[in-house]
């Protein structure tokens, strides 16, 4: 029977992915720190109804198959983790990282989570804090006193104290990269969890072991480029059209199956 | 009469194999590396009154239209040739080049299966920028630790595909030979060579071929049916 019907139903299937990643992109085109995604597809498996080079006599053999693709499924929605523009914010606890690795961020259940935002608050106790109020870690307190806070590119903290000239260090911010940061999985507030396929989460002082270094008064902005994602929904849009054609044309295909007989 | 109907029903079927191969082409209209296949109704007459009808599928290897991706893992081959994939049962061809480092540190295509370099070894790149050079040859940090090898084959019909976007060579092992100075180019992707307007007109072809013969199949029924009813009632 008609395998055209399932198989235009595998690309519309496919498009409406493709429509929701481009829709969560443009979504998020004022987040911090967001990474654009990409859905990717690849071909369904092909029923060989025939392969090249099977006898069509004793003497001859056909020269060519009889392959029937079946469609198409999503293979993987990747992040594409190229660095954002930055903004000058002007705010001290605002930080971007210039290269790779994420800041560290303890959740309230105890695990580490992983941020490229770094829009970072003091909380009442002191501490710097994410947005939401999860600590970041290692953990930096800054003493009610401090009159102003400087953050080095290597990550280094240090308050200037009331009636003191020379500043005095008070902490160290590290971040983790991994192998596979692709394989990390996004669970939603800028957060990124680790998984077996991002590897293990290597942690380091800015500026060593490839890691790249922080900026203070800055902060990263949306990866998304806007024109780019305007085309990809037109085209999304149209191969969504172009399989819905398929879909009637099988459908008439089979009416006429059945106006055979009168 | 019969051979009539017979011939019929093969020219629809074959129709709608057709539909079918057009249907997994407009599928895959987004799919990376993807080459559309192309069908073909071949009609042999046996005798006077028999004619064979069979549809043969080709690979359709045009070059897609290679597009820029800020991604410098991606690559794609500007011309001939394919990137090798180590798979659970041998190796396998590609056209996909959007490539991913894996926990281990090799490098490997987005379903996790390993690419292979000269040699056939997997690439190991370890942490650092790993970047696809135009050339094929991949650089981590700037130095230079393996090349992508790339293959052609003498004779396509004998590329088999697999789905999943890989290809299978079925053919003599020494149809297979290294490109030499591969067209490789970073941080692009081969987008499908599907072109759907000619896919849509194709798909309204063969729509008003299996039309006309239904339409012909209709026909001789109804004259058979009428002639069945004439002698049975001659008989009573």
């Amino acid at each position: 029977m008609l395998r055209a019907l399932h198989t235009a139903a595998t690309g519309m299937q496919a498009q409406q992915i493709n429509i929701d990643t481009i829709a969560n992109n443009i979504a998020n085109i004022n987040t911090t720190g967001f990474k654009s995604v990409r859905a990717e597809f690849q071909d369904l498996l092909y029923q060989d109804l025939r392969p090249a080079g099977t006898a069509s006599s004793s003497s001859t053999e056909y020269p060519t198959g009889l392959q029937i693709g079946l469609g198409t499924m999503p293979v993987a929605t990747a992040r594409n983790f190229a660095q954002g523009d930055f903004r000058q914010t002007d705010s001290p606890l605002d930080l971007v990282i210039s290269g790779k690795g994420f800041f560290q961020i303890t959740l309230p259940s105890g695990e580490t989570a992983y941020t490229r935002d770094g829009s970072f608050h003091v909380n009442q106790l002191g501490n710097v804090v994410t947005a939401e109020g999860n600590p970041l870690t290692p953990a930096i307190s800054i003493p009610a006193e401090a009159q102003n806070v400087v953050v080095g590119s290597d990550g280094t903290v240090s308050v200037t104290q009331a009636g003191q000239s020379a500043a005095t260090p008070i902490g160290n911010i590290q971040i983790a990269m991994f192998q596979n940061p692709a394989g990390l999985s996004a669970v939603g507030r800028n957060l990124l969890m680790p998984s077996t396929a991002s590897g293990l989460a290597t942690a380091g002082n800015p500026g060593t072991n490839g890691l790249g270094l922080l900026n203070q008064g800055f902060l990263e902005m949306s990866n998304v480029n806007v024109v780019g994602e305007m085309v990809n929904m037109i085209i999304a849009q149209r191969a969504y059209e172009v399989n819905s054609r398929a879909v009637r044309v099988a459908d008439d295909m089979l009416q006429q199956v059945n106006n055979l007989v009168r | 009469m019969s051979d009539a109907i017979f011939t019929a029903y093969e020219a629809l079927e074959a129709r709608m194999r057709i539909v079918d191969i057009i249907a997994n082409n407009l599928a895959n209209v987004g799919t990376t590396g993807f080459k559309r296949d192309f069908g073909q109704v071949l009609e042999e007459v046996v005798s006077e009154t028999e004619t064979k009808i069979e549809v043969v599928s080709l690979v359709d290897l045009t070059p897609g239209v290679l597009v820029t991706t800020s991604r410098e893992l991606d690559a794609a081959i500007d011309g001939p040739g394919f990137f090798l994939m180590e798979t659970d049962n041998g190796i396998r061809y590609t056209r996909n080049g959007s490539f991913l480092v894996n926990a281990d540190g090799e490098l490997v295509l987005k379903d996790g299966h390993r690419i292979l370099g000269d040699g056939d070894t997997p690439i190991f790149v370890g942490p650092g920028q790993v970047r696809v050079q135009d050339g094929g040859d991949i650089s981590v940090d700037g130095n230079v630790i393996g090349t992508l090898r790339i293959v052609e084959f003498d004779d396509t019909r004998y590329l088999r595909k697999e789905g999943l976007f890989r290809y299978e060579w079925i053919g003599d092992p020494t149809g297979v030979t290294d490109v030499l100075d591969p067209r490789v180019k970073g941080a692009h992707l081969e987008k499908s060579n599907v072109n759907s307007v000619r896919e849509m007109i194709e798909l309204m072809g063969a729509f008003r071929e299996f039309e006309s013969v239904s339409q012909t199949l209709r026909s001789v029924t109804t004259e058979m049916n009428k002639q069945l009813l004439a002698e049975m009632a001659s008989l009573v």
